[in-house]
C-alpha cells in the first residue's frame, strides 16, 4: 500500500491497534454464551434468542446508532440547519413507539418460531405473496444501509490520509470488510453483540470528550450557535435553502420526517433481529426507557455540525465536515480513538444487518419457494453463505458506483421500509385488514414513493433527482411540504382502508391465521411445535 | 388494570404530541446558555421522554403484575384490540 506523507503513526497505529481488538472478540464470539450448536437460525442468526437487558442494550443501541449517523446528522445541520435537528424528535417518539409495539411481536414470535418480519405475515395472514412483499423490502432496504456503512468508513479512511490510487485506495476498505464477513460467518449475531461493548464505549468516550471540549475550544455553546446564525444568514446558505431555525411552513416537514423515521426504523429487519434476540418482552421495554441517553448523545453529535461551521470546517463533500473537525481539534492520538470509534461503529449495524438481511433471504424466499424441506442446519448453512453475498454485493456497490448513489438509494430505502409498516403494525393489532388490500396499498406507497423521491431536486448540489427528503405537493388542491416517505404511507393507508372494505364485504378469502389473541400477550410459555406453524397456504 | 395501562398510554402519546408540534419550540427566545429554545428544548424533552417511557414502564408493569395474580396460568382475560374482527 502507498504510504501518503498525510498519514499519521500514532493515529494510524491506534486505529489498526483497536481494530485488530475488535476482531478478535469477534471470532471469539463464537465460544461465548454459547448453550446449543450454532447451526440454526435462532442460534447464529438471533443469538439463540438469549439476551437479557444489559446486552441487549449495548446490542439495540449499537445497532440502530450507526457509523452514518455520525457522519451524516451533523452532516445534515452542516449543510441545511435546523431541518437537520429532526433526527432529535425522531429518537424521542421511536421509544414509546417500540415500548407498544414491539413485545406484542416478541411474544408473536416467540409461540410461533418467528425470527424475520415476514415470518410474522406469513403466519398471521397466510400469504406467502405478502410475506415475499415484505421480505425483498426488507432486503432491498438493508443493502444500501449496509453501504453506507462502508461510506462511513471510507469517509475515515480518507481522512486519515489513506488515499492511495487506483485498486489500493481501497485495500483499507475491502480487508477491513472481508475480517467482518468472516467472523460474522462463524459467530453469527454473537459477534455484533460482543463487540458491541466495544463500540458503544468507544462512542460514549468520544462524544462526551468532543462536546466538552470542542466547545471549549470554540469559547462556548453560545459563540458555536451564534456562528451558525451568523453562516445560514448568508445568501449563499439561503440560496441553499438552509436555515437557522424552521422556516415558515417547514414544521409539517419536520415533523412527517420524524416520525416517519420513527415508523420505518424498528421496520427494518435489522432492528427486528435485535428485538428477536431478547430473551423476554420486559427487557424490550426496560429498553425503550433505558436507550434514551443514547438519543441525548445523538442530539449532542448533530451538534457537531455547528461546531464544524464555528470552526471554519470547508468541505463540500458534507459528510467529511465532522472527519475534518475532529482532525483540527483533537491531538492525534484521540483522532485514532475517535476515528475507531467511526469504524467499529459501522461494523456492528453492518454485520447485523447482513444477518438480517440472510435470514430473511433463508426464511422467505430461499425455504419458501426453493427448499421447503430444508432443516435448521441448512437453513444455518444458507444464511451464512447469505451473509457473505450481502457483504460482497455492499462492497462492490460502494467501490463501483458513486457514494451519492448509496446515499440515494438509502433515502429510498426508508421510504421503501416505510410502506410495510401499515401491514406488520395491523398484524400485530387485527385482522380487519385484507391481505390483498395490504399488498395494494404497499404497491401504490412504494410506486408514489419512490416518484416523489426521484422528483425531488437539489439546487445546491445541481441534482436533478433525489436532492432531499422534502417533496413540495401541489396536486388536489392541495399545496404543501412534506417528507415523501409519509405521503407515501398516507396514500398507502388509505388504498388498504378502502381496499379492505371492498375486498371484505365481498367476502374474499382472507387467508389462514394461525395465531390466537392471547399470543401477542404471553409473557413466558413454550414456542409451539413446528407442525402447529401451519403449512404455507396458496394465496 | 386497564386504568393503569391507559394512563401510560396517554402519557406516552402526550409526549410524543408535544414534540411533533414544531410550533411549539420553533423560536429563538428564551435562550439558555445561549442556545437557542429551539435547540435545547428539544434536548430537554430526550430527558422528558426517558421519565414519561419510564413511568409508562413501571405502570405497564405493575398492570402485567396484577393481571398473573388475577388469573394464574393462563394468558388472562379479553384485552385490548387483541384478535380484531375476523
Amino acid at each position: 500500500m502507498k504510504h501518503d506523507p498525510h498519514v499519521i503513526g500514532l493515529e494510524l497505529g491506534i486505529f489498526i491497534a483497536l481494530f485488530l481488538l475488535v476482531a478478535g472478540l469477534g471470532f471469539a464470539a463464537v465460544r461465548w454464551r454459547r448453550v446449543h450448536r450454532l447451526a440454526s437460525i435462532d442460534e447464529w442468526g438471533l443469538g439463540g434468542r438469549s439476551f437479557g437487558s444489559f446486552i441487549s442494550w449495548f446490542l439495540i443501541g449499537g445497532d440502530l446508532y450507526t457509523a452514518y449517523t455520525f457522519i451524516a446528522i451533523p452532516a445534515l445541520l452542516y449543510g441545511t440547519g435546523a431541518l437537520g435537528f429532526f433526527a432529535v424528535p425522531y429518537t424521542i417518539v421511536v421509544y414509546p413507539l417500540v415500548f407498544l409495539i414491539m413485545p406484542r411481536l416478541w411474544s408473536v414470535a416467540h409461540r410461533h418460531g418467528v425470527a424475520t418480519p415476514a415470518d410474522f405475515i406469513r403466519v398471521r395472514f397466510g400469504s406467502p405473496t405478502l410475506a415475499l412483499a415484505i421480505a425483498l423490502t426488507g432486503i432491498v432496504a438493508t443493502m444500501p444501509y449496509i453501504a453506507l456503512q462502508l461510506v462511513g468508513i471510507q469517509s475515515v479512511l480518507q481522512s486519515m490520509g489513506l488515499a492511495g490510487t487506483g485498486w489500493q485506495k481501497d485495500l483499507p476498505l475491502i480487508i477491513a470488510f472481508a475480517i467482518l464477513a468472516a467472523y460474522t460467518y462463524t459467530s453469527g449475531l454473537r459477534a455484533p453483540a460482543l463487540i458491541a461493548f466495544v463500540k458503544d464505549a468507544l462512542i460514549y468516550v468520544v462524544i462526551i470528550v468532543a462536546v466538552i471540549y470542542i466547545p471549549s475550544r470554540l469559547g462556548g455553546y453560545g459563540h458555536i450557535f451564534h456562528a451558525a446564525e451568523a453562516h445560514f444568514a448568508s445568501a449563499k446558505a439561503k440560496k441553499a435553502h438552509a436555515s437557522f431555525l424552521l422556516p415558515s411552513g417547514g414544521g409539517l416537514a419536520y415533523w412527517t420526517l420524524a416520525l416517519g423515521s420513527a415508523f420505518a426504523l424498528f421496520m427494518y429487519p435489522h432492528s427486528i433481529t435485535a428485538v428477536l434476540s431478547t430473551k423476554d418482552r420486559k427487557v424490550i421495554r426496560r429498553n425503550s426507557v433505558l436507550l434514551f441517553p443514547y438519543s441525548f448523545l445523538l442530539g449532542l453529535i448533530a451538534l457537531l455540525g455547528y461546531m464544524a461551521i464555528a470552526a471554519h470546517v470547508k468541505v463540500t463533500n458534507t459528510n467529511l465536515a465532522v472527519p475534518e473537525l475532529f482532525q483540527r481539534m483533537f491531538p492525534h492520538w484521540f483522532v485514532g480513538v475517535a476515528f475507531s470509534a467511526i469504524a467499529i461503529g459501522a461494523l456492528v449495524p453492518a454485520a447485523i444487518m447482513s444477518i438480517a438481511a440472510a435470514n430473511l433471504f433463508t426464511r422467505n424466499i430461499w425455504v419458501q419457494f426453493v427448499d421447503r424441506q430444508a432443516t435448521p442446519e441448512r437453513e444455518a448453512a444458507v444464511a451464512k453463505v447469505v451473509s457473505l453475498l450481502v457483504k460482497i454485493g455492499a462492497v462492490v456497490f460502494v467501490l463501483t458506483l458513486s457514494g451519492q448513489f448509496s446515499v440515494n438509494l438509502q433515502l429510498l430505502g426508508g421510504v421503501w421500509i416505510l410502506q410495510t409498516f401499515p401491514t406488520i403494525l395491523s398484524g400485530l393489532y387485527t385482522r380487519f385488514f385484507h391481505r390483498w388490500a395490504l399488498l395494494a396499498g404497499w404497491v401504490a406507497g412504494m410506486v408514489t414513493g419512490t416518484l416523489m423521491a426521484d422528483a425531488v431536486p437539489n439546487p445546491a448540489k445541481h441534482q436533478h433527482h433525489f436532492g432531499g427528503s422534502v417533496y413540495t405537493w401541489h396536486y388536489l388542491g392541495l399545496h404543501f411540504k412534506a417528507y415523501h416517505g409519509a405521503i407515501a404511507l398516507a396514500i398507502n393507508v388509505i388504498v388498504v382502508i378502502v381496499g379492505s372494505l371492498i375486498l371484505n364485504a365481498l367476502r374474499v378469502p382472507k387467508g389462514e391465521d394461525v395465531t390466537r389473541p392471547e399470543d401477542f400477550e404471553e409473557v413466558t410459555g413454550p414456542p409451539l411445535p413446528p407442525m402447529e406453524v401451519g403449512e404455507p397456504q396458496p394465496a | 388494570m386497564i386504568a393503569l395501562k391507559a394512563i401510560a398510554y396517554a402519557l406516552l402519546l402526550g409526549e410524543c404530541l408535544v414534540i411533533l408540534i414544531p410550533s411549539v419550540y420553533g423560536r429563538v427566545a428564551p435562550k439558555l446558555f445561549g442556545i437557542p429554545f429551539f435547540y435545547w428544548f428539544q434536548l430537554l424533552w430526550i430527558i422528558v421522554g426517558m421519565v414519561v417511557t419510564g413511568m409508562a414502564y413501571l405502570l405497564v408493569e405493575r398492570a402485567d403484575r396484577g393481571r398473573e395474580h388475577a388469573a394464574p396460568g393462563t394468558a388472562g382475560p379479553e384485552r385490548e384490540a387483541g384478535g380484531g374482527s375476523r
